[in-house]
């Protein structure tokens, strides 16, 4: 057996120490305590995390719906937001300081807690085991911790909305000398240093599950379970790892230092200021390395969060569609692309900031080849897409509206990241529009089409798919409706983080269409709610699922139904082939998956279990959502069939 | 879909007593609002009635809670009085596919609409640099709008004409190198052509041709929050300046005795005067915080950055008036804004620039401002001091 075998086999003994006896599952007691709070358990810290990320989400929706509220009819006295807010909303009118308090807190939330945390820590820790056949993380005790750290962060997060000078409202890129400033405003007060704090620890936490990534893609694979295998889901939350392990760590160092501007008295970015009648002592800082620092985790963090969408809607389009993924190579090498350049392009944020033009120049170059990848990978979903038989399930659903709106989004990044079109729109609504689009509502797009797959794989229930179906249409519709005109709020002049429009010509021409966006944004928050009940009420009642309800062809639908320690009864399943082996022209008419655990003989065998001992057979004729009863799990899991496949041992064909 | 005869009293209990509690809630409401607005005419007695409006809010506070739990429970029940009869997974995405049609209608009108009314407020640059950014844009849209059209179409089409059906089966193909190579190489090519005119652009908007001209200097500085404004005065050069010169009666922290400083001119009005046709150099400092010199009808856009002097170079190509004429609107100016959050105020930094039709208005209007020297007469010794210490 190759080396990979005997590292496997290692590993397997490892992992066995650490849950003691697979085999013997169900007489291993577990206290409420270890299995539900501080569970080592890959599936329940991935549940953790989503949920945690879920409640953030709202909180960080809800808040944009109080800001859009002040957009959409400023100083209008709204008497419940008096009660909501208390003294930030004196009268029932937002103070602008508590305004600029919400801006920036859910842009934190929403990109670090929601789209970080919550869609790679969920995704990255429920399907990197269960797709590449690993009994469970690299260290399930690091993988604990990476979520405690996570939820304190939020707590701390959370709790700066209690402090007296409420929470950071500089901004969630805390440019100093705003942020080092608590005299400045009352955000850069208390609040900012519980930001400071919370993402300090929030790194910690993606650090840890960074690693833990990392090392299980690279270490625990099954046997013939080769990269060139590897679901691009994998693939995708393994460079994000990376990009995360690189990037996070320089934002310590940026934030460390504004510790030390704020506490300590020193300059690393303070220089020659006078704030409110007294010149300050500090000399020789610059707020640009701030931001060169921020923006060198800042950009690769738009791909953190964009390529674990990519590479979930990769698998599900494929799954969907019935057809392999066009141009599987192509699409690992437009992510390895996108990961490499994104390293290089952090400069298009600070075209504007008085960096050296000469700079500019070279990021302008790298901003606009890194568009080329993410067009090879539009055009793959297309060509994935084309001649499908698309089965619309509420996870196609909301992977067909990312492409459309990474689409529209990433299209006018080509104008951002080119430096003299940037200078008119730098940090203008167009900006919003973009980042928007593009890193928000794709993103969250690829969350939810996750969620509304996998589900089945986290609670072995399945979601009610006509709410699914109500939440996308709402959800879809309402994501351009709310941000496509922003496009020409920004090429009209107007800066972002305004309080009000009302203060300027080319702002107060604006205030029918915030009117409109105000109301597809409270549509479009409403609509999550919808989710929230859909993915709560399911996971307590909702249909029991069965063994693979999408007949997809990933490994993870092998593993049974129940959670249970180590994810396989007996021996993990060996791998024969890549993932997306949909509507082989070899196979059965009737067959249109060839899941990838199945081998040649088998094959050859015909008896073709995976299709016909499969306990779900649709009755009316199709695939997804419509499953009525519970049925006994799939022989496919059961120790006997899987010690059969796993006889020979047989090196896989490649 | 069928109607299932369970629970569906208590859906329309819970919505009934929902809605009947919705008054009450405004009433509640209205009460708190008039009492803190009691309370706020009348501080002297605030101790008890402040007490009071707690206690209202707390109340309406409750009571929301509990409409919004009857609200849920309402939906919940009227959630499953309704049961879809199970449609096949086919009909489901035949569906779907035909929604994907209607919705991308939809909202290609919705963006069709929003192309017509919506640009009516596109900035077309009054400058000689903003014009080479904006035959850029021109070409970059043109582009954009190609993809975005021919994509978007294709994405919609093929969610359309590919949804499931009985009998169809999906074409097994997994690759083709050929398509992959053209599709990478023309976006590749396409960027080239952009990443060109983009450098080409951004060196006219870095390094213009002044065609030998010597810009008007002026001095923006930000502060929270407001722009100052000063001009050199005759000799066309800025005095020196200082930030520990600063004080609430030297704003600029202007070094008084420096020679070029005495017939500097700063201005009181927040309004910057400047000519068409002839170059302008934006000097740009900030006092406290970062701040963004934003003018985005000329395509000025540069931050103002505590300790690091920026500065920006354009040409107005109208003047005030003909703009005004232009877009037949009296009321018109040039605004500048502030790009870079700097405070609660940010969104209230506004200036405005007024371009002179030729050099002799710009002449009158300066010659009735004050010189430096007239406000702040005596040269002292402590300043040139502390100069020097700079």
């Amino acid at each position: 057996m190759s080396a990979e075998h005997a590292l496997h086999t290692d590993v397997h003994v490892h992992t066995h120490g650490d849950h003691g006896h697979h085999d013997d599952h169900g007489h291993h007691k577990e206290t409420f305590l270890t299995k539900y709070i501080f569970s080592q358990d890959h599936k329940m810290i991935s549940k953790q995390f989503l949920i945690t990320g879920m409640i953030m989400g709202f909180i960080g929706g809800i808040m944009s719906v109080l800001f859009r509220l002040q957009l959409a009819w400023p100083g209008t006295p709204l008497p419940f937001m008096e009660g909501l807010l208390g003294k930030w909303a004196p009268g029932g009118v937002l103070d602008p300081n508590f305004y600029m308090a919400l801006v920036t807190i859910h842009g934190t939330i929403m990109v670090f807690f929601v789209l970080t945390a919550g869609l790679s820590g969920t995704f990255s820790n429920l399907l990197i085991p269960l797709q590449i056949g690993a009994r469970d993380m690299a260290s399930p005790f690091i993988n604990m911790l990476s979520y405690w750290f996570f939820f304190t962060s939020s707590v701390v997060m959370v709790i700066s909305f209690f402090v007296e000078t409420g929470p950071a409202a500089v901004g969630w890129t805390i440019y100093p000398p705003l942020s080092a400033l608590p005299k400045a405003m009352p955000g850069a007060g208390l609040g900012m240093t519980l930001w400071l704090v919370s993402m300090t620890l929030f790194i910690i936490s993606s650090l840890m599950g960074a690693l833990n990534y990392i090392v299980t893609v690279l270490n625990m694979r099954t046997k013939g379970m080769s990269m060139s295998r590897l679901p691009l889901t994998v693939w995708a939350f393994f460079l994000t790892a990376i990009l995360g392990v690189l990037s996070f760590p320089v934002l310590v160092s940026a934030v460390v230092m504004l510790i030390f501007d704020r506490s300590l008295g020193t300059s690393f970015y303070l220089s020659e200021i006078y704030l409110q009648g007294v010149a300050l002592p500090n000399q020789g800082g610059s707020p640009i390395l701030f931001m060169h620092l921020f923006w060198f985790l800042g950009h690769p963090e738009v791909y953190i969060i964009l390529m674990p969408a990519l590479g979930i809607t990769s698998d599900i389009i494929a799954t969907n569609a019935r057809k392999p993924i066009f141009g599987y190579k192509a699409m690992v090498f437009s992510l390895l692309g996108i990961s490499f350049l994104s390293f290089i392009v952090w400069g298009h944020h600070m075209f504007v900031s008085g960096m050296n033009p000469l700079l500019g120049t070279i990021f302008v170059i790298m901003t606009l080849i890194i568009a080329v990848p993410s067009a090879v990978k539009t055009f793959n979903y297309l060509a994935t897409l084309w001649k499908g038989n698309i089965r619309y399930t509420p996870a196609m659903l909301f992977s067909v509206g990312l492409v459309s709106l990474f689409i529209s989004g990433g299209l006018t990044g080509l104008y951002l990241g080119n430096g003299p079109l940037d200078v008119p729109l730098h940090n203008t609504y167009f900006v919003v529009a973009h980042f928007h689009i593009v890193m928000g509502a794709a993103s969250i797009f690829g969350m939810f089409a996750g969620v509304y797959h996998w589900f089945p794989k986290m609670f072995g229930r399945m979601m009610n798919p006509h709410l699914g179906y109500a939440h996308f249409w709402l959800t879809f519709i309402s994501a351009y409706f709310v941000f496509f005109p922003m496009h020409f709020i920004g090429l009209a002049g107007v800066p972002r983080r305004y309080y009000a429009f009302t203060e300027f010509d080319v702002s107060s021409v604006w205030m029918d269409l915030n009117v409109f966006i105000t109301i597809s944004a409270i549509v479009g928050v409403g609509a999550q709610f919808i989710f929230a009940y859909n993915f709560f009420s399911s996971a307590l009642t909702g249909k029991r699922a069965p063994q693979n309800p999408w007949k997809s062809n990933g490994l993870e639908w092998s593993a049974p139904v129940e959670h249970i320690h180590g994810n396989w009864y007996g021996e993990i399943p060996t791998v024969y082939r890549g993932p997306y082996e949909y509507s082989r022209p070899d196979l059965n008419p009737e067959t249109d998956f060839l899941p990838n655990y199945v081998s040649d003989e088998q094959l050859r065998s015909g008896l073709r279990y995976w299709e016909q001992d499969y306990p779900y057979k649709d009755v009316s004729g199709g695939g997804g959502g419509e499953i009525h009863e519970h049925q006994p799990h799939s022989p496919v899991a059961t120790p006997e069939l899987v010690h059969r496949k796993d006889e020979e041992g047989k090196e896989p064909t490649v | 879909m069928k109607i299932v005869q369970k629970g569906w009293g208590w859906g329309l209990a819970a919505a009934l007593l929902a809605l009947s509690f919705a008054p009450a809630l405004g009433q509640l409401g209205e009460e708190a609002r008039k009492r803190a607005a009691e309370i706020a005419a009348e501080p002297t007695s605030s101790a008890i009635t402040a007490e009071a409006v707690k206690d209202l809010e707390s109340w309406v506070i409750t009571l929301a809670g509990i409409v919004l739990i009857l609200v849920l429970i309402a939906i919940n029940r009227v959630a499953s009085l309704v049961e879809f009869a199970p449609i096949s997974q086919q009909k489901t995405s035949n569906i779907h596919g035909w929604t994907f049609l209607g919705v991308g209608l939809i909202l290609a009108a919705f963006i069709g609409y929003e192309f017509m009314y919506h640009t009516k407020y596109h900035i077309w640059a009054d400058s000689v640099h903003g014009q080479k950014i904006d035959s850029l844009f021109t070409v970059t849209f043109v582009i954009t709008m190609f993809v975005f059209v021919a994509t978007q179409a294709a994405l919609f089409t093929f969610a359309f004409l590919y949804r499931e059906r009985p009998g169809r089966k999906a074409l097994y193909y997994p690759d083709n190198h050929t398509l992959e190579y053209v599709w990478t190489g023309i976006p590749a090519v396409t960027l080239l052509i952009l990443v060109g005119g983009g450098l080409l652009v951004w060196e006219e908007v870095h390094n213009p041709d002044l065609g030998g001209q010597k810009p008007q200097e002026i001095e923006l500085v930000g502060e929270q929050f407001q722009w100052r404004i000063r001009y050199p005065g005759m000799d066309g050069k800025l005095g020196k300046h200082g930030f520990k010169l600063l004080t609430a009666t030297n704003p600029h922290g202007v070094d008084s005795s420096d020679v070029n400083a005495k017939d500097d001119v700063i201005a009181s009005a927040k309004e910057i005067h400047i000519v068409k046709n002839k170059p302008v150099l934006f000097k740009v400092r900030a006092k406290d915080v970062l701040h963004g010199v934003y003018a985005p009808h000329f395509h000025v856009n540069i931050y103002a950055v505590p300790g690091m002097p920026t500065q920006f170079n354009f040409t107005p190509t109208k003047s005030t008036a003909e703009a005004r004429k232009e877009r037949e609107n009296e009321k018109f100016n040039y605004e500048l804004l502030c790009s870079q959050l700097c405070g609660s105020s940010h969104f209230n930094m506004r200036a405005v620039i007024i371009v002179h039709e030729n050099e002799k208005e710009l002449n009158d209007w300066m010659s009735k401002q004050a010189t430096f020297i007239k406000n702040e007469p005596a040269s002292t010794e402590p300043e040139s001091k502390a100069t020097a210490q700079l």
